[in-house]
């Protein structure tokens, strides 16, 4: 559905100085299934969302690399497009949803005129009674009632607003959603309703679902595919089962073996370290640093993204050595 | 310090209303402050220049009905006008940033409540009458600074009203609770907790309470009930009126005071929008945030 | 002398909400619980369950509106002069948000150093100097790691750590943190977690653990022991032995909650269709059980009268119409 090749987007703060958020990553979503992007905040995730939408202002700038959609047998290449034509994609091809998305809401507007607000956007001039009928089903998915409507942003919770800004996003049946930590910061019964509805709307309509979280306990659950990222580079990339199942990557082993599960008592092991500054990454792989089975070619060269096992991507000089 | 300073020239350069504001003001306090010394004799005094004169070279704004330099007369006239006004202002903003605190940081206790129960009196009090009505009682007594005092008596309300709301508002962030926890005395979360985010309604604040006091003066003097042996902007209005200037067609001896208020005032308007945008909380965050980058960089 | 280091004895807030609705509701609703010296208590529950302000009161920054607690067997309300002092020492908060933890246009140091110096800790700047860097030590810091530095230049987790410390200057007794792991990354949370670990076992030092996060609350539990409190809407729905509470869920909420979490293991994925809380305020006026509108036990009893808090077997308490009338079931079939 999205195939991402090669990107590189960087922040300019300076004559000559980057940040590389994102340092040559590619990455295909595939359609109609989850794709979960897992990793520490500063490593890249968020800015890669930017690049997908398209959302790339000053002082973040694309140097490389393209962003595909592929639907209805058309191939576009979103960095090509201008702001007019990417209007035209916004909300019928992809929606999003950034992170804390649910504190943009507009406090002084009542949720009717927010959704009326946003179905103008792709081009419904007046409202008739079968868009109403649309809002207040969709509002009924997300499971609120529908005297929500006429209530006010801060009436709600933050999970009931979470949940707005998911209706919005569907509300114009994209094709894809991207969803920045949709789930952080929301209570767990919430944070599993929503993760129950990405999934139930991927199954009814076929949608793509791009998650972006750093909580691989969400990714286990609803994610068919699993990316992981460090320090602006795509590591590891493989079925979730099979992330899980067979982790190849020193840093995905230790993402998931910090994870506290009721029922286990052993004591984790925390990562020694903190990520790099994105600013002046370490050479070779950026992992190198803080892990345990570095060798000395790890620090001179950047491993490339290999196929290791069918539809087992992993970047590491070392896999299958230890 | 330093980079506030650059700041304050950046400013200078970008905002056109700014620059007039600061260069308006400028030449008015030279004027007000540093040419008035230099009067040949009290303008006050009648009869020391000849009588009705229109503006000339010798008397470049001419002179009044009772032989009077205009000129002189505007220069005291400013330094008192603006006297009176950062005195007001001054005092005001003392009293108001201390009630303005008390009810909103303890606005669970009663000294909370009773603090603001008296704000919200003194609140509802209408300006001019109550101002008038001091300034009669006390007719003998006038003089700039009890003017300032009697305004700062009820200048503090409203100011007071919207501090509250602020602190209300900061009160609740977590690096207030952070303090609290470390043992932090009234005083110093006052100062280093809620100060940073409050200077700049300072700063806006008293600017506008010197407006107030000089419209507040302008009034009381046109009614004749100011401090009416001194030369101020109220006063010069009154005697103008007294000797029906403009009807006669001495217009420089009543256009002089209307134009200095209105460059006064709206000199000191346009600086108080200039300062607090420069002085928004939210901008310095983002300085130091740029800060951060410079940090950056020089970790490479 | 009681040896609890804290009581919390019908424990009662209520609010007036806000500009919309101008009616009151209970945030905390006559909670009862006590706390040993060296112990953890994990206080559980879902956002807008009254946690936090619980953690308020328990701190002083807030007053009850009924209840009473008892620091040392002293009520903390009552507290003046020296006694408040020692009581500001020994009760330090860890806060949810480690970004606003720090005022951000000071230094890291001013905190520190100025804290030092209002605790009376240290008599000059030297020594409240070496004072700090043995406390960051033990988070894993030094002080020349953070000289001149300001907020913004640390990472989450570090800032985390930043604020423990700060909390453990003053040498405290009882630490309350309020949701301390769930603003920091994922991979970071451990680490954070065996600092308190650490703080409970070494110094023996009693900490109250707030989040609505089970799966690092359980792992505290698990490797420190220590008892589980369970809010729902204000009312304690759940109260034991923090391992048990986990491992053999009584109250329906409880058993909800531990369904909902997201395990890190693909191969037992949820099942079934989304379900979400309805609109809150409306539950908490409601006079009979709050939580029998979600309940799928609840029968006519739950929705009329709301249940006393039951204490099961040992140390175990309940508030649900359900458990008691299995258990008297059970107890039935016992005694024959």
């Amino acid at each position: 559905m999205v195939e991402i090749r090669n990107v590189k987007a960087y922040y300019k703060i300076g004559a000559d100085l980057f940040v590389k958020a994102v340092d040559g990553v590619s990455v295909s979503f595939e359609t109609g299934k989850i794709t979960g992007i897992a990793g520490e905040s500063g490593c890249g995730k968020s800015t890669l969302l930017k690049v997908c939408i398209g959302w790339i202002k000053p002082p973040l700038s694309v140097l490389a690399g393209e962003v595909i959609y592929k639907f209805d047998g058309e191939r576009v290449n979103i960095l090509d497009l201008d702001e007019d034509s990417l209007q035209r994609y916004r909300w019928n091809l992809f929606a999003v949803v950034p992170q804390a998305a649910m504190n943009s809401l507009n406090p002084v507007r009542k949720l009717k005129k927010i959704f009326e607000e946003t179905m103008r956007k792709f081009g419904i001039k007046k409202l008739t009674k079968e868009d109403e009928k649309t809002v207040e089903k969709v509002i009924s998915d997300v499971g609120l009632p529908k005297e929500v409507l006429n209530m006010y942003p801060p009436q709600l919770s933050g999970g009931m607003k979470q949940r707005i800004i998911m209706a919005l996003a569907i509300i114009a049946k994209p094709k894809v959603i991207f969803c920045d930590e949709p789930t952080t910061g929301l209570d767990l019964v919430t944070q599993k309703g929503i993760l129950l509805f990405l999934r139930e709307i991927k199954e009814k309509y076929g949608i793509t679902i791009v998650l972006i979280s750093h909580d691989m306990g969400v990714h286990a659950q609803i994610t068919d595919n699993l990316a992981i990222m460090y320090a602006g580079k795509l590591i590891e990339y493989a079925s979730t089962k099979e992330i899980f199942r067979n982790p190849l990557h020193p840093y995905t082993k230790a993402l998931i073996n910090s994870l506290p599960t009721i029922g286990e008592k052993e004591q984790k092991e925390k990562l020694p370290g903190a990520p790099p500054p994105l600013l002046n990454p370490p050479s070779g792989c950026r992992f190198h640093p803080r892990c345990m089975q570095s060798a000395d070619i790890c620090r001179k060269e950047v491993p490339e993204l290999k196929e290791v096992k069918p539809g087992h991507y992993v970047a590491c000089h070392r896999v299958g050595e230890v | 310090m330093m980079r506030r300073i650059l700041r304050f020239f950046r400013y200078l350069r970008i905002s056109k209303s700014f620059s007039y504001g600061v260069i308006t003001l400028v030449i008015l306090l030279i004027l007000g402050y540093v040419v008035a010394p230099f009067a040949p004799y009290d303008p006050m005094r009648w009869g020391k220049v000849p009588r009705d004169r229109p503006p000339s070279l010798k008397y470049p704004l001419g002179t009044t009905t009772v032989g009077q330099d205009v000129f002189w007369l505007a220069t005291y006239a400013i330094r008192n006008s603006f006297t009176l006004s950062i005195l007001t202002g001054f005092f005001s903003m003392l009293i108001a940033s201390f009630m303005g605190f008390i009810s909103g940081y303890l606005n669970e206790k009663v000294t909370g409540k009773l603090t603001n129960l008296i704000i919200d009196s003194f609140s509802v009090i209408p300006g001019l009458p109550y101002i008038m009505v001091l300034a009669f009682s006390f007719k003998e007594y006038l003089n700039i600074p009890l003017i300032a005092l009697f305004l700062s008596t009820i200048g503090w309300a409203w100011p007071s009203k919207q501090l509250r709301s602020i602190i209300l508002e900061i009160r609740e962030k977590t690096h207030v609770y952070t303090a609290r926890a470390s043992g932090f005395s009234l005083f110093t979360i006052f100062w280093s907790e809620f100060l940073p985010y409050v200077l700049p309604w300072i700063a806006t604040t008293v600017l506008n309470l010197m407006t107030w006091a000089i419209g507040m003066e302008t009034a009381l003097g046109v009614f004749g009930l100011s401090s009416m042996e001194k030369a101020t902007i109220g006063t010069t209005i009154y005697w103008a009126m007294n000797y029906q200037a403009l009807l006669r067609g001495k217009w420089w001896w009543i256009g002089t005071p209307i134009v200095t208020v209105i460059l006064m005032i709206t000199s000191l308007y346009y600086i108080s929008i200039g300062l607090g945008e420069m002085l928004n909380p939210r901008s310095r965050l983002a300085q130091l945030r740029r800060e951060r980058i410079q940090w950056l960089k020089s970790e490479m | 002398m009681s040896s609890k280091l804290l009581k919390v004895r019908n424990l009662t807030k209520v609010f007036r909400s806000g500009i919309y609705i101008g009616v009151s509701f209970k945030a905390v609703d006559d909670v009862s619980f006590s706390l040993d010296k060296g112990r953890v208590l994990i206080v559980v529950g879902e956002s807008g369950c009254g946690k936090s302000t619980l953690a308020k009161m328990i701190l002083g920054f807030l007053k009850p509106t009924s209840g009473e607690i008892l620091y040392k067997g002293k009520n903390i309300v009552k507290l003046r002069g020296n006694e408040e002092k020692t009581f500001r020492k020994e009760v330090q908060p860890v806060f949810q948000d480690p970004f606003e933890t720090f005022n951000p246009f000071h230094r890291i140091t001013y905190y520190f150093l100025t804290t030092c110096f209002k605790f009376g800790l240290s008599k000059s700047k030297d020594e409240s100097k070496k004072i700090i860097d043995d406390v960051l030590k033990k988070v894993g810091m030094s002080y020349d790691e953070i000289d001149g530095k300001y907020p913004h230049e640390f990472s989450g987790g570090q800032l985390q750590r930043l604020s423990i410390a700060r909390a453990l200057l003053a040498t405290p007794t009882l630490l309350i943190a309020d949701e301390p792991v769930t603003m920091v990354d994922a991979s970071a949370r451990i680490g954070i977690l065996s600092l308190f670990m650490e703080l409970n076992r070494k110094y023996d030092m009693s900490i109250i653990y707030i989040t609505h996060d089970l799966a690092t609350g359980y792992y505290l539990a698990s490797q420190v022991g220590g008892d589980m409190i369970v809010m729902y809407r204000g009312d304690v729905v759940e109260m034991g032995c923090a391992e048990e509470v986990m491992l053999n869920p009584l109250h329906p909420y409880t058993t909800m909650l531990l369904n909902s979490i997201p395990e890190p293991n693909p191969e037992k994925r949820w099942e079934g269709r989304p379900e979400f809380p309805s609109i809150e305020l409306k539950e908490y006026r409601f006079s009979g059980c709050k939580f029998s509108k979600r309940c799928p036990h609840a029968f006519s009893k739950c929705y009329e009268e709301k249940p006393e808090l039951f204490e099961m077997m040992n140390g175990r308490f309940v508030r649900c119409w359900w458990v008691k009338s299995n258990l008297k079931i059970n107890e039935e079939v016992v005694s024959r």
